[in-house]
């Protein structure tokens, strides 16, 4: 290996060029400049700031804050230096070792891609298991609360005053069975065809006119009001709101910096990313859910009854595209409650007749003058 | 290897056609009459003279176009000499950029896995990592430029301006719901935080141009941004209230003039760049894209109104509200994405506009570029982001990169030689809150 080269030296304090004869020593570099001064620099001084990468030229640097530099064009420069200086060039790039750099990234990206799958498995939702609790619960009722002005204002509800109670008391029927529970549940039903229900932090629970009129029994309600009371306590849109931020964050740093129209192509993916964590929580939903009326003594048969219905009511439903939507497959979602619920009980509680039934879920039409009925496990 | 092939004996040429760089090998094994073609374009070298003395560094600038010098000239192909045509000593010079995404994609992989496992911490090491890379690859009149910032520098910065910004806009973001304040403290809270925002942006541009700039060097000689910050958001300021009052048309002056402002008070070492333009020359093509969305917008506002309103003629009526709402809110909605649309042919003729009134020295840039490539990089930037889901940063950043190498051009006669150092040394990030306005940072 040849020990003298040709390169530039910038003395950092004008941009011109000086064409230079570089000898390597064992101790210094030596520069010898176009007029015949000659700059000695140890190699312990210098700092390589390029030439690290297939395509760069060496770049020594000598001093700070403005440096004085060198620039070899040719990579081979870094070699001969390893070998002219040995124990006192061991800082600089070796590009023998490229191989070997390129091996340890094949092996940082299989690394990364098990990172990222522990991150998202078990890192996101554990996280959001363990800092929920820590949450205040006065944050989640004023939240609950602000949130359902929004979506089902005063205006939008059915306020019948001698139905509501009636309703009321299934709720608290399925609440008193999780004592030490800090959440006051409150119960809204808006006048809307809609067939759906949801929960809200801190206690609120919403359905639609239109789901109260497809549940044919008190008892599918309940099964209803179960799921949904399932995602306050298990405090599911905490953790979702937890697991959103967290996801955002995991792809901000898998995927770079974009700014602008880019950055909601990434969108994509982390709307993917949430729908599982979606599924993932009413999955937990329906089975505690499940587990509830089965402490209360309802009839798990009557929460997948109700579930039939709802796929009754959609029935171009694809199991294929589940992981486009925030709900597992209703199909799916059966199958699994089915498994769980187990032999029926002998003596399933009845909540209302059904009669009665007929009554309190047609809550939003104007009222009638009949006596309200009211859940018959809470009459004492 | 003999010590005479271990000397410098390659050279860079750019084809004076389509600006491609090819790399001599040898320039001692040139003789005068060979021939080669650009492997881009086809277009043929010729090689008419050889250099007698040894390898002259301003003879051989690896970037310079259209092959100016004696030693090498390009013919195009009905033998007419493209060498150029400018008055003697002028020059038509452009960057080249050697990076490649799979090495990118290498380094972002690596600093992905680590800023993940140090929970985001290595992020500012990361940046550092990916800015020094960049800057390494790209190499303006046979030099790279390159990157002197710090990840404790980076670090550093955006403490500060977390501290001094970051709280308090979260504070006074999220304070109402939780202090269970009455509606109109809550609106208060939330102006006070767009407010706080709104003068952020103009601190933050002015900081992070100060530092990256102080943190460039090409040929060991560092950029720098001198400008008042305090100037800089009087001049944001009054220029987002003349938008907002003249309902938009100003905002060609107003993107001129801070554009001029950033660009007349950065320097290289001693010598400053130059901004000669107005907004004047920015306001027709603005016009006709603000006359263009504003005529759709009423005609669909308009059209659907009618649509609607046409089978109950009411107009006295309170219902007619509807219709009426109806039609402002899609008429706005498709007025605002034909304006989206219209602002890409826009945007090129501002970035065109804003290089071409920037001047260096005697030299003075060129961008000449069209809608439809700006189109294409920009639609397969969207395309290949959402097809990969994020993971195809590297190459869409090295696309952007190279677009910008491949057209932007120094024209003119360079003085490189008489520039000199003018960085002072002083640490971008300033002690105390004292002078904080005008310190360099960077959010990273």
């Amino acid at each position: 290996m040849p020990s003298l080269w040709h390169g530039h030296y910038l003395d950092g304090r004008q941009a011109t060029r000086h064409l230079v004869t570089i000898q390597l020593t064992q101790t210094t570099l030596q520069i010898v400049k176009a007029d015949g001064q000659i700059i000695h620099w140890p190699y312990g001084e210098l700092t390589q700031t390029q030439g690290a990468y297939e395509g760069e030229q060496v770049r020594l640097e000598h001093g700070v804050p403005l440096p004085q530099t060198v620039i070899v064009e040719n990579a081979a420069f870094l070699t001969a230096m390893q070998e002219a200086a040995a124990s006192s060039a061991t800082h600089f790039h070796n590009p023998k070792k490229r191989p070997l750099r390129l091996r340890l990234t094949i092996l940082a990206g299989l690394a990364l891609m098990g990172v990222i799958a522990g991150f998202y498995f078990w890192g996101i939702p554990g996280l959001a298991k363990l800092v929920a609790p820590h949450v205040p619960i006065s944050w989640e009722e004023q939240f609950g609360i602000a949130v359902l002005e929004q979506i089902a204002p005063p205006a939008s509800r059915c306020v019948a005053q001698n139905h509501l109670p009636a309703l009321q008391s299934i709720v608290s029927r399925l609440s008193q069975a999780v004592p030490g529970s800090p959440y006051r549940i409150q119960l809204t039903v808006v006048d809307r065809p809609l067939i759906n229900a949801f929960a809200l932090p801190g206690g609120q629970v919403v359905i639609y006119r239109g789901l109260l009129e497809v549940a044919q029994t008190s008892e599918q309600l309940a099964g209803v009001l179960a799921h949904e009371l399932q995602h306050i306590y298990k405090q599911h849109s905490t953790r979702a709101m937890i697991e959103q931020a967290s996801t955002s964050l995991l792809i901000a740093a898998v995927s770079g910096d974009f700014t602008g129209a880019l950055a909601y192509g990434i969108e994509g993916a982390r709307v993917l990313g949430v729908l599982r964590y979606s599924r993932l929580l009413e999955d937990e939903a329906d089975r505690e859910g499940l587990a509830l009326l089965k402490t209360v003594g309802i009839d798990p048969a009557e929460m997948i009854a109700f579930y039939r219905v709802m796929e009754a009511e959609h029935p171009d439903d694809s199991a294929a595209f589940s992981f486009l939507s925030t709900h597992p497959h209703t199909g799916a979602r059966i199958a699994t409650l089915t498994e769980l619920a187990g032999v029926p009980p002998s003596h399933p509680v009845k909540l209302f007749s059904n009669e009665e039934w007929k009554e309190v879920r047609a809550l939003c039409t104007p009222p009638t003058a009949s006596v309200p009925p009211v859940s018959k496990d809470n009459n004492p | 290897m003999n010590t005479a092939r271990a000397l410098d004996t390659f050279v860079r040429l750019s084809c004076a056609r389509c600006s491609t760089s090819h790399r001599v090998r040898d320039i001692y094994a040139l003789k005068p009459g060979m021939k080669a073609t650009c492997a881009s374009c086809r277009a043929p070298f010729v090689v008419v003279a050889m250099p007698t003395t040894g390898l002259n560094n301003a003879g051989f600038s690896p970037v310079v176009d259209a092959a100016p010098h004696q030693d090498v000239e390009s013919v195009d192909r009905e033998g007419v000499r493209t060498e150029d045509t400018q008055r003697p000593g002028s020059k038509r010079q452009r960057a080249v950029f050697y990076g490649t995404g799979g090495t990118l994609f290498g380094i972002h992989l690596v600093n992905t896995l680590l800023t993940l496992a140090t929970l985001g911490f290595y992020y500012y090491w990361a940046k550092v990592r990916v800015r020094t890379f960049l800057f390494s690859q790209t190499e303006f009149a046979g030099d790279r430029f390159s990157y002197h910032g710090s990840a404790r520098e980076l670090l550093n910065g955006a403490l500060k301006a977390g501290l001094i910004f970051g709280v308090p806009y979260f504070v006074l973001e999220n304070a109402g719901p939780f202090l269970g304040a009455s509606m109109a403290i809550q609106i208060g809270l939330q102006t006070a935080a767009w407010l706080l925002l709104f003068l952020f942006i103009p601190f933050a541009i002015s900081g992070a141009r100060r530092y990256r700039l102080s943190r460039t060097a090409w040929r060991g000689i560092r950029f720098s941004f001198q400008g008042n910050t305090l100037h800089f958001i009087k001049l944001w300021l009054l220029g987002y209230f003349l938008t907002g009052v003249t309902l938009g048309l100003y905002y060609p002056y107003f993107s001129t003039k801070k554009h001029a402002f950033l660009t007349a008070h950065s320097y290289f070492g001693s010598e400053p760049f130059k901004f000669s333009g107005n907004g004047a020359a920015l306001f027709r093509p603005f016009l006709t894209m603000y006359l263009s969305a504003v005529t759709v917008a009423f005609i669909v506002g308009l059209g659907l109104y009618s649509f609607i309103e046409f089978p109950m003629p009411n107009f006295t009526e309170p219902e007619t509200m509807g219709p009426l709402v109806i039609g402002a809110v899609a008429g706005l909605l498709i007025g605002a994405l034909v304006l989206r649309l219209l602002w890409l042919p826009y945007s090129v003729k501002e970035q065109r506009f804003f290089w071409e009134q920037t001047s260096i020295g005697a030299s003075r840039f060129q961008l000449p570029i069209t809608l439809w490539p700006y189109l294409k990089l920009k639609l397969g930037n969207l395309l290949f982001m959402i097809c990969t889901l994020g993971l195809a940063w590297p190459w869409i950043t090295i696309r952007n990169i190279q677009f910008m190498t491949d057209h932007l051009t120094l024209v003119g006669a360079d003085n490189f030689n008489e520039i000199v150092q003018a960085y002072d040394g002083a640490p971008p990030i300033g002690e105390g809150l004292d002078g904080f306005l005008d310190t360099g940072f960077d959010l990273g």
